[in-house]
């Protein structure tokens, strides 16, 4: 009986989880094998939809964007680090800067964007005119590749750094006071601090936030959708192009292929990801 | 126990009987609230008539309506009466999954426009019934114009004097005279058509844009992107922003469907105030562009004999005509087109756009004829990149349609076999 209890226990969520994760992800492998039709009989054939991949110069694209997009993952995350050890401090003005910093992350992701489509615009955007206050020529942020990646990337840093500063004063607040009492009075200076004491022990953390930004950072759509909707394919992400693949041009066989080679991706790096920390943990 | 027995035979005797009536599920794209009380109307009167029958109206977001409609169908409960604009009914007719509805248009008794029948007519097949219309006029503010110092008699008529008024008026003002899509969705296939340049022989078998004159024409826009002369953002922004600039004085003018003016004048009333209306700019041939809404029968309905019947109830002169009275768009019967409705103008802007709109919708056609092609999409994709390219002088016009051209002859020659 005593056996028997544990699973018990676990039985409603793996109900949800057999539910609304592993059935639907068995459905899209068995459909990537598929010429999927709507309102017919499906054809099944094999592996032609991963063979397909493999000549599209669109998909190639696509995971290069997808790859280059992952660097804003280090800089989430020391941004977010920063903001957090200058934030942790339980004074009100502390507190204040911490809503401030938060509000990007509750914001809805639509006004986000067509907020910085605005401050984007090439020709009467905010960026290009304090650009212009120091004479520099307009950068064209949202129509040429690589910069309107580049664009992305400062949406995402911009609406992700307060999520990932609250989890780094979660793990901060975790840290021995004492420790650093003791640091400061051997005379380690801050920034000694931060990388002797402060980073070892926000490892575990460390290791969380690297393994979901990451992901995220693979699955990357809907920032891309709201800022950047016309530019050419080969200017987003794999995501954006499975989106195109399976819901714009209901391919839904070659979209499914295209969602398996993203799990694959987030998958492979997750589990990197958690490897590398764990050897230097 | 003696109530009990009638009432167990009662129900066998129920359950024998077989239920006659049909409902029927009608989806509408993204018309309610504002025609609840037409539809309400329109449905009553008919399951009036029809006492077996019942409607039941769903209206869906304009943007998801693809996506629900697909869900629907691989759920296996899809509506039996769709609305679906004349683009997506290539896609749905070649997934197989519109009713033929030829011989019963024949037989409806009334007569629908053949530029609007001919864009639910696939391979001799009619798969629709047109429904409202729309076509395009110019709208343009008056203060903008006089301040740049035109007056209305400057407003450019033809797409051929189109790129120097453009140059003019930015030359005298720093701004932009006109908002245009020309790399997403683009219209240059509409300034092409008008032009009489096709983009497609009329079999559909091969890509014809890239003549010397279509490449010329086009060259025209990519040289007015590239001097600056067209906003940034013209080549990735959809057709669907054009009224965004307008009516935040943006730009002075925009050509548009004159249904939009009802939102102008709600999200923009100073602009409205100001606004002036033109006939659309045309090319060489005269024609413009059609905008149709169609409703179709699933072929997965049950009741395909009722569906159809309400499908032409629906788009009855009478109904068509009084469905446009509570709109700025059009009948696709020539019975409600006749209507003196259309034709009188009370000095208004909205019945002088209806007016204007009228006129021009005998010789109003599917320009961007690609639209037609089951794999549109892709090929409107294929050119609005090349008109991207052309336009960031990655290549040049000629290169970069003699490419999309190769593109769409492989997409175009795919479909054939």
């Amino acid at each position: 009986m005593n056996k028997i209890v544990p699973y018990l226990f676990l039985f409603p969520a793996l109900i949800l989880l057999s539910v609304f994760v592993l059935y639907p992800m068995a459905q899209v492998l068995s459909f990537s094998f598929l010429r999927y039709s709507f309102f017919g009989p499906h054809e099944f054939v094999g592996l032609a939809n991963y063979g397909r991949l493999l000549s599209d110069s669109d998909f190639w694209r696509t995971f290069l964007n997808s790859m280059l997009y992952i660097l804003v993952t280090p800089v989430l995350m020391i941004v977010s680090l920063v903001l957090a050890l200058s934030v942790r401090q339980s004074i009100r003005r502390a507190a204040a800067l911490r809503l401030v910093f938060f509000l990007p992350v509750i914001t809805p992701i639509v006004v986000v964007g067509i907020m910085w489509r605005w401050m984007f615009a090439e020709e009467t955007g905010l960026m290009n005119y304090f650009l212009s206050l120091f004479s520099v020529q307009k950068v064209p942020w949202l129509t040429h590749y690589p910069t309107n990646i580049l664009s992305v990337m400062i949406l995402t840093l911009w609406r992700g750094f307060g999520y990932y500063m609250m989890i780094f004063l979660a793990g901060l607040a975790l840290l021995p006071k004492e420790i650093e009492e003791a640091s400061l009075l051997d005379g380690a200076n801050p920034f000694q601090q931060v990388v002797h004491i402060i980073v070892p022990h926000l490892k575990p953390t460390l290791l969380f936030m690297a393994v979901v930004s990451a992901s995220s950072a693979i699955k990357l759509f809907t920032e891309v959708y709201v800022l950047i909707p016309g530019v050419p394919m080969n200017n987003k992400t794999l995501v954006a192009y499975l989106y195109r693949q399976a819901f714009e041009r209901f391919d839904f066989g070659y979209g499914s292929a295209l969602a398996m080679v993203i799990f694959g991706l987030t998958f492979a790096f997750s589990y990197a990801n958690i490897r590398i920390m764990e050897r230097q943990a | 126990m003696k109530r009990l027995i009638p009432f167990l035979v009662c129900c066998l005797i129920g359950c024998g009987q077989h239920d006659d009536s049909a409902t029927i599920e009608f989806w509408t794209l993204q018309l309610s609230p504002t025609f609840n009380d037409y539809f309400s109307t329109l449905i009553a009167e008919y399951e009036h008539q029809h006492p077996g029958t019942r409607i039941r109206w769903v209206d869906v977001p304009y943007d998801a309506a693809i996506q629900k409609l697909l869900s629907s169908a691989v759920a296996g409960n899809a509506p039996d009466v769709v609305n679906l604009s004349a683009d997506f009914l290539s896609k749905f007719n070649g997934m197989n999954a519109l009713a033929d509805l030829t011989g019963d248009i024949a037989q409806c008794g009334y007569t629908f426009l053949p530029n609007a029948l001919a864009l639910c007519t696939f391979d001799g097949k009619i798969v629709a019934a047109p429904w409202y219309l729309n076509t395009y006029v110019l709208l343009y503010n008056k203060q903008l114009l006089a301040k740049a110092g035109f007056t209305e008699r400057d407003l450019t008529t033809t797409y051929t004097q189109l790129p120097d008024f453009i140059k003019r008026y930015k030359d005298r003002t720093g701004k932009f005279a006109l908002f245009w899509n020309i790399g997403k969705d683009s219209y240059l296939p509409m300034m092409l058509g008008s032009e009489g340049v096709a983009m497609t022989d009329s079999q559909m078998t091969k890509a014809t844009f890239n003549t010397e004159r279509g490449i010329a024409l086009v060259d025209q826009w990519v040289e007015l992107y590239r001097t600056g002369y067209l906003q940034s953002e013209s080549i990735i922004k959809p057709g669907s922003t054009i009224v965004e600039s307008y009516q935040s004085g943006q730009v002075m003018m925009i050509m548009t469907g004159p249904v939009f003016l009802n939102r102008i004048r709600t999200n923009a009333p100073s602009i409205y105030e100001h606004t002036g209306i033109a006939p659309a700019i045309v090319g060489s041939t005269g024609t413009h562009e059609l905008a149709a809404m169609s409703v179709s029968v699933l072929m997965t309905s049950r009741h395909k004999r009722e569906a159809t019947d309400f499908t032409l109830f629906l788009t009855n002169p009478r109904n068509q005509l009084a469905f446009s009275r509570l709109t700025t768009t059009y009948p696709s019967v020539v019975e409600a087109l006749r209507d003196t409705f259309f034709t009188s103008c009370t000095g208004t802007l909205e019945t002088t756009a209806r007016a204007l709109g009228a006129a021009q919708l005998p010789r109003a056609t599917r320009l961007r004829s690609h639209l037609l092609h089951q794999d549109f999409d892709v090929l409107r994709d294929s050119f609005d990149e090349a008109i991207q390219k052309a336009c960031l002088g990655k290549l040049s016009t000629r290169e970069a349609l003699d490419r999309a051209a190769s593109e769409w002859n492989a997409i175009l020659q795919k479909s054939v076999q």
